[in-house]
């Protein structure tokens, strides 16, 4: 893919990121707000929280989409990174492969765990 | 006679100025403006929250061994240490998300004021974002202080 595209869906997922990743940060870290206004069950670390918000099929494909934005996101910023710092040819391909590899294998594990989790 | 202007090669430059700085021209290279800290704070909180995102998916994939792993899990998460690592990355993400707003609303062409004619003094787009800048730090340290205390409190 061109890199403009590749860019463009950095972007993307930092817009899909700043919505799914406000909204867990926002459980997890201001729930004494969201408690007040009805819209979270404390202690938000409690097992059967954690169990009840990831259950269902919404729960699993919500942590799903939250972990691939991230990700994406997030590795496609690593690479740029050490690609300032490491940019022969042969660098360039190992960072690439290295960046994909690991993404697709914490992805498949994600995956795998929200699958299970959303049958707690 | 004319005088002779003396073209300063690449290797005459001082290093600090020259083109390839690495890993120094990150923090400084001459005068950067506050934005460009912005820019090496982005950059920083970035990695953090992207290193620390495959130990957080190993860490809550622990509750799928039951209540007991989970509460042990929560029970040793709240060791001072991995208290004041949670709100190394909470700092990240407040910071990180506020300023990644202004940058995508940037690079969408937002409050960049419309374009002029290069009079002097020229006008410079990020002093026209300046003032939605400095508000965006601002809500992104209340937002951080009450996510700190609410951890504290907790
Ligand atoms: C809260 C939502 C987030 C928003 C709005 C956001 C936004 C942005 C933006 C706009 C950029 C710069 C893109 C550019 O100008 O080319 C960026 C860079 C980056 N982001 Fe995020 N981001 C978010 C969350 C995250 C997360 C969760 C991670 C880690 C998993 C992350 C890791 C990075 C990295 C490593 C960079 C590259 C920094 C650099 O090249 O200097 N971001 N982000």
């Amino acid at each position: 893919m061109r890199e403009s595209r590749l860019w463009a869906l950095h972007l993307i997922c930092g817009a899909g990121l700043l919505v799914l990743l406000s909204l867990h940060m926002g459980v997890m870290h201001y729930a004494s707000i969201l408690a007040l206004l009805g819209w979270v069950r404390e202690p938000v670390l409690s097992f059967s929280s954690v169990a009840e918000r990831g259950r269902g099929a919404a729960g699993a494909v919500t942590y799903v989409l939250l972990l691939g934005f991230a990700l994406y996101h997030g590795l496609y910023g690593l690479r740029g990174i050490l690609g300032e710092i490491w940019s022969t040819p042969k660098a360039v391909r190992f960072i690439n492969a290295g960046v994909v590899i690991f993404g697709l294998a914490v992805l498949v594990y994600g995956v795998t765990v929200a699958a299970q989790a959303a049958r707690l | 006679m004319a005088t002779q202007v003396k073209v300063p090669t690449q290797e005459a430059v001082p290093p600090r100025l020259s083109m390839r700085l690495g890993l120094r021209g990150w923090v400084y290279a001459g005068r950067y403006p506050a934005e460009r800290y912005l820019y090496i704070l982005h950059r920083l909180s970035g990695l953090g929250l992207i290193l620390y995102l495959p130990l957080h998916v190993w860490v809550t994939g622990r509750r799928l061994q039951g209540p007991e792993v989970w509460q042990q899990t929560m029970a040793v998460l709240s060791r001072p240490v991995f208290v004041a690592g949670e709100m190394l990355i909470l700092a990240a993400f407040v910071f990180h998300a506020f300023n990644g707003f202004r940058l995508l609303f940037g690079h969408l062409g937002c409050a960049l004021g419309k374009p002029a004619h290069p009079v002097y003094p020229y006008p410079v787009a990020l002093h026209r974002q300046r003032s939605m800048t400095v508000a965006l730090m601002v809500l992104a340290s209340a937002f951080l202080a009450f996510g700190v205390w609410n951890l504290l409190t907790k």
